[in-house]
C-alpha cells in the first residue's frame, strides 16, 4: 500500500501554569492511500492533539516541539504558514466533534461551504461554479432541497444536519485526506450510524483517505479497516481491525477490548485498574506500566519503541522485545 | 422593568396576529417600554426640580425684589398653583410638545432645543464615529496581538480614556493643539470670519455640503475634531475593552478553528468569522456609550464653548432655569432611548438568532 501521510516521533506540548503538559510523546503512524483508519483511546490520550498537530492548528500555549508529518513527500511541519493554508484548503480537510459549535452562527451554511470551495479553487465566492459545487455536495451528503438549505443558519439545523453540512464543507474540495475528530460523539445514537455510513460512502467514492478519531471501539469495529490505539500521548498498537480485535498484543489494548460490555452477559464489567496519568508528570518509561499487570523492570525505565511484530501489526511494548 | 416587558409582551401576543409580527412586534414593544421610561424620567425630573431648596424667582429677580413683583412672577410662572396641578399641567404640556418658556432666554424651551440640539447632535455623531471606528480597531488589534506591544498600548490608552475626566482631557488638548502648537482652531463651531452655511439640518458639516460651501465644511470639521475626540475618548476606551474581551472569546471558539481548517488566511478568519460575532456585545456598549456622550456633552461643550444643548442646560442650572433644565433633560432621555432602540434593532441584523 502506498503511504499518504507518515507521522514520525511527533511531540506536542502545552505550557500551562501547572507545568508543561507532554501531550504527545513521540507519536508515529502511517495513513495509506484510500485508507480508513481509526484512532482510538481514552479522553486525554492525545487523539485530538494528534489531528490538530497534523493540521498545524495547535494554538498558543501549545507547541509542536519535535517530529515530522510527511504528506506526499513534504514535511508539513516545515512549510510556511501560506503553504500550509493551501494544504488545509485543498488537500486535508477536518470535521469536528460538535457540529453546531463548529459552524459560524452568524453566516449562512451555504456561504460557509462556498467559502471552502472558493478558498481551495481561488474562485470568487459568489461565482456560478462555486454555487453549483455547493448544490452538488449538499445533494451528495443527503440534504434535501439544497436551494433552501444554503439559506439556513446553523441554529436552524439539527445536530445531524449540521454534521452533514460539516461533511459537505470538508469533502466539497475533494481532499486527499479527511480527518474526522469524534464526528459522531455529540449526536444521537440513531444518527451516528447514518453519519458514519455517509462518511465511508463518500470517501470511498472520492478515493479520499479517512482518519476517524473516536473513543468508541464499536465505531472502529464496524467501519474502520485499520486502527491506531493510543495511550497517554503514545501509540500503543497499530494493526488491522480484525487482528487487533482477535489477537490484541498490548496489555492496554487487551484491557480496552475486555472493557467493552457485551449484551447478554451478566456480571461485573471488566475495567483497567488505576487512572489515566497526569501528563505534567507522566510515569517514566512506558506510560502504561503503573496500570499494567505484566509490567517488567525495564518498563519503568525505558519507553518501548514501536516494532512490527508481523506485517502491518505494530506494537510498543517490552513484552514483545 | 422585566415585568413591564413581560406584561407588554403578553398584551401584544393576545392581539390578533400578534405572534407572527416578529421584528415589528419587537419594535412596538420597545416603543411602549420607551414611553414608560420617559414617563419615569419626567416624574424624577419634576420631583427634583420641586424639592431643591432654591427659588427660581429669587435667582431671577435678585434678593431685594419687592414682594408684589415676586407674587406677580409667581403667578406668571404658575408657581402659585398646587404641586399636583402643576404636575398635571406639565404632563399636558409635554404631550402637546410644549415644555414651557425658558426663564433665561424667554423663548419656548422647544424652540431653544431646536436651535441648540443640532450642535450637540453633530458633536455626538462625530464622537460616536470616532469612538466606534477607533474602539473596534484597537480592540481587535489588541486581541489578535494579545500581550504584545499593540495590546499594551491599547490597554494603557483605554485605561486613560475611562479614567481621565472629560473637562481635563479637553483643557489639555486645547492647551497642546490650540495654544502651543496652533494646529487646530479653538473654541466654537466655526471661525468668526467664516460665513456659516444656511441652516437646513443645523449640522454645519451637512449644511455646508448641501450648499457646496467647502470653506465652511473644512473649518467646521477642524473645529469639530478636537471636542469630538475628547467626548468620544471615554467611549473609545470602553468599546476597545469590550471588543478585545469578546474578540478573545470568539477567537477561542470552534468555528474559528473550522475557518482556519478551511485554509482561510488569518485576515479573513478574523474579519469574516471572529469579528462579526465579537461585535454583538460591542453594539450594546455603543448604545450605552451614546448616553455617556450626551452626558459628557455638558462638560465638553462648556470647555469648548460649543453652542449645544449641553451648554444650554448648564447655563440653565446657573440661573435655576427650571423649564430649560427639565425640558432639556427630558429631550436627552428621549434621544438616548431612541439610540438604544436603534441598537436593539441592529442586534437583529448582526445576529440571525435574534430574528426568531
Amino acid at each position: 500500500m502506498e503511504k499518504l501521510l507518515s507521522v514520525r516521533n511527533l511531540r506536542t506540548i502545552f505550557h500551562t501554569y501547572r507545568g508543561v503538559v507532554k501531550a504527545l510523546n513521540g507519536v508515529s503512524f502511517d495513513v495509506y492511500k484510500k485508507d480508513f483508519l481509526g484512532v482510538v483511546g481514552e479522553t486525554g490520550c492525545g487523539k485530538s492533539v494528534t489531528s490538530l498537530s497534523i493540521m498545524r492548528l495547535i494554538e498558543d500555549p501549545g507547541e509542536i516541539v519535535d517530529g515530522s508529518v510527511v504528506f506526499e513527500g513534504r514535511d508539513l511541519l516545515k512549510l510556511s504558514e501560506e503553504e500550509m493554508q493551501k494544504v488545509r484548503a485543498k488537500e486535508i480537510s477536518m470535521i469536528f466533534q460538535e457540529p453546531k459549535m463548529a459552524l459560524n452562527p452568524v453566516l449562512k451554511v451555504g456561504y460557509q461551504i462556498a467559502e471552502a470551495v472558493s478558498t481551495a479553487e481561488d474562485l470568487p465566492i459568489k461565482s456560478k461554479e462555486v454555487q453549483e459545487k455547493v448544490y452538488e455536495i449538499l445533494k451528495a451528503v443527503g440534504l434535501p432541497d439544497p436551494e433552501s438549505m444554503v439559506e439556513k443558519y446553523p441554529h436552524e439545523l439539527s445536530g445531524g444536519m449540521a454534521q452533514r453540512i460539516m461533511i459537505a464543507m470538508g469533502l466539497v474540495t475533494k481532499p486527499k485526506l479527511l480527518i474526522a475528530d469524534e464526528p459522531t460523539s455529540a449526536l444521537d445514537v440513531t444518527i451516528q450510524a447514518q453519519i458514519l455510513h455517509l462518511i465511508k460512502e463518500l470517501v470511498s467514492e472520492m478515493g479520499t483517505s479517512a482518519m476517524i478519531i473516536t473513543h468508541n471501539l464499536g465505531v472502529v469495529a464496524e467501519y474502520c479497516e485499520r486502527v491506531v490505539i493510543m495511550y497517554a500521548g503514545n501509540v500503543a498498537e497499530i494493526g488491522n481491525v480484525k487482528t487487533i480485535f482477535k489477537e490484541p498484543l498490548h496489555p492496554y489494548t487487551k484491557g480496552l477490548i475486555k472493557a467493552v460490555p457485551v449484551i447478554g452477559t451478566k456480571g461485573k464489567l471488566q475495567t483497567i485498574r488505576g487512572i489515566v496519568p497526569d501528563l505534567v508528570n507522566p510515569p517514566s518509561g512506558c506510560r502504561f506500566h503503573p496500570r499494567c499487570d505484566h509490567a517488567l523492570d525495564i518498563c519503568s525505565k525505558e519507553l518501548p519503541p514501536i516494532k512490527e511484530v508481523e506485517p502491518g501489526h505494530f506494537v510498543a511494548c517490552h513484552l514483545y522485545d | 422593568m422585566d415585568e413591564a416587558l413581560q406584561i407588554i409582551t403578553n398584551i401584544i401576543h393576545d392581539l390578533p396576529g400578534g405572534k407572527e409580527m416578529g421584528l415589528l412586534n419587537f419594535i412596538i414593544k420597545r416603543l411602549l417600554l420607551m414611553i414608560l421610561v420617559l414617563f419615569g424620567v419626567l416624574c424624577i425630573v419634576f420631583v427634583i426640580a420641586n424639592v431643591i431648596p432654591a427659588d427660581p424667582i429669587g435667582a431671577l429677580l435678585g434678593g431685594n425684589a419687592p414682594p408684589e413683583v415676586v407674587d406677580q412672577y409667581k403667578h406668571k410662572l404658575g408657581l402659585d398653583k398646587p404641586l399636583a396641578q402643576r404636575f398635571v399641567d406639565y404632563i399636558a404640556g409635554v404631550l402637546r410638545w410644549d415644555l414651557g418658556v425658558s426663564l433665561r432666554t424667554n423663548n419656548p424651551v422647544t424652540e431653544d432645543i431646536r436651535k441648540f440640539f443640532p450642535a450637540t447632535l453633530e458633536l455626538a455623531i462625530m464622537a460616536t464615529l470616532i469612538s466606534v471606528s477607533l474602539g473596534i480597531w484597537l480592540g481587535t488589534a489588541s486581541a489578535v496581538n494579545r500581550n504584545k506591544g499593540v495590546d499594551h498600548f491599547a490597554r494603557i490608552f483605554s485605561i486613560l480614556g475611562v479614567s481621565m475626566p472629560v473637562f481635563w482631557t479637553g483643557l489639555l488638548l486645547l492647551l497642546i493643539f490650540y495654544y502651543k502648537l496652533g494646529w487646530l482652531p479653538g473654541p466654537g463651531r466655526l471661525d468668526i470670519f467664516i460665513f456659516p452655511p444656511k441652516t437646513v439640518t443645523g449640522l454645519i458639516l451637512i449644511d455646508s455640503i448641501i450648499e457646496g460651501n467647502w470653506t465652511a465644511f473644512w473649518n467646521g470639521l477642524q473645529h469639530l475634531i478636537m471636542p469630538a475626540f475628547v467626548l468620544g475618548y471615554g467611549g473609545t476606551a470602553s468599546i476597545a475593552r469590550i471588543t478585545r474581551a469578546s474578540m478573545l472569546d470568539c477567537l477561542r471558539q470552534d468555528y474559528v478553528r473550522t475557518a482556519k481548517a478551511k485554509g482561510l488566511n488569518k485576515r479573513l478568519v478574523i474579519k469574516r468569522h471572529a469579528l462579526r460575532n465579537a461585535l454583538i456585545p460591542t453594539v450594546t456598549i455603543i448604545g450605552l456609550t451614546f448616553g455617556s456622550l450626551l452626558e459628557g456633552a455638558v462638560l465638553t461643550e462648556t470647555v469648548f464653548s460649543w453652542p449645544g444643548l449641553g451648554r444650554y442646560i448648564t447655563n440653565g442650572y446657573l440661573v435655576l432655569d427650571y423649564p430649560a433644565i427639565m425640558g432639556g433633560t427630558l429631550y436627552i432621555a428621549l434621544i438616548y432611548s431612541i439610540a438604544n432602540l436603534i441598537v436593539d434593532i441592529l442586534y437583529a441584523f448582526l445576529d440571525p438568532r435574534m430574528r426568531v
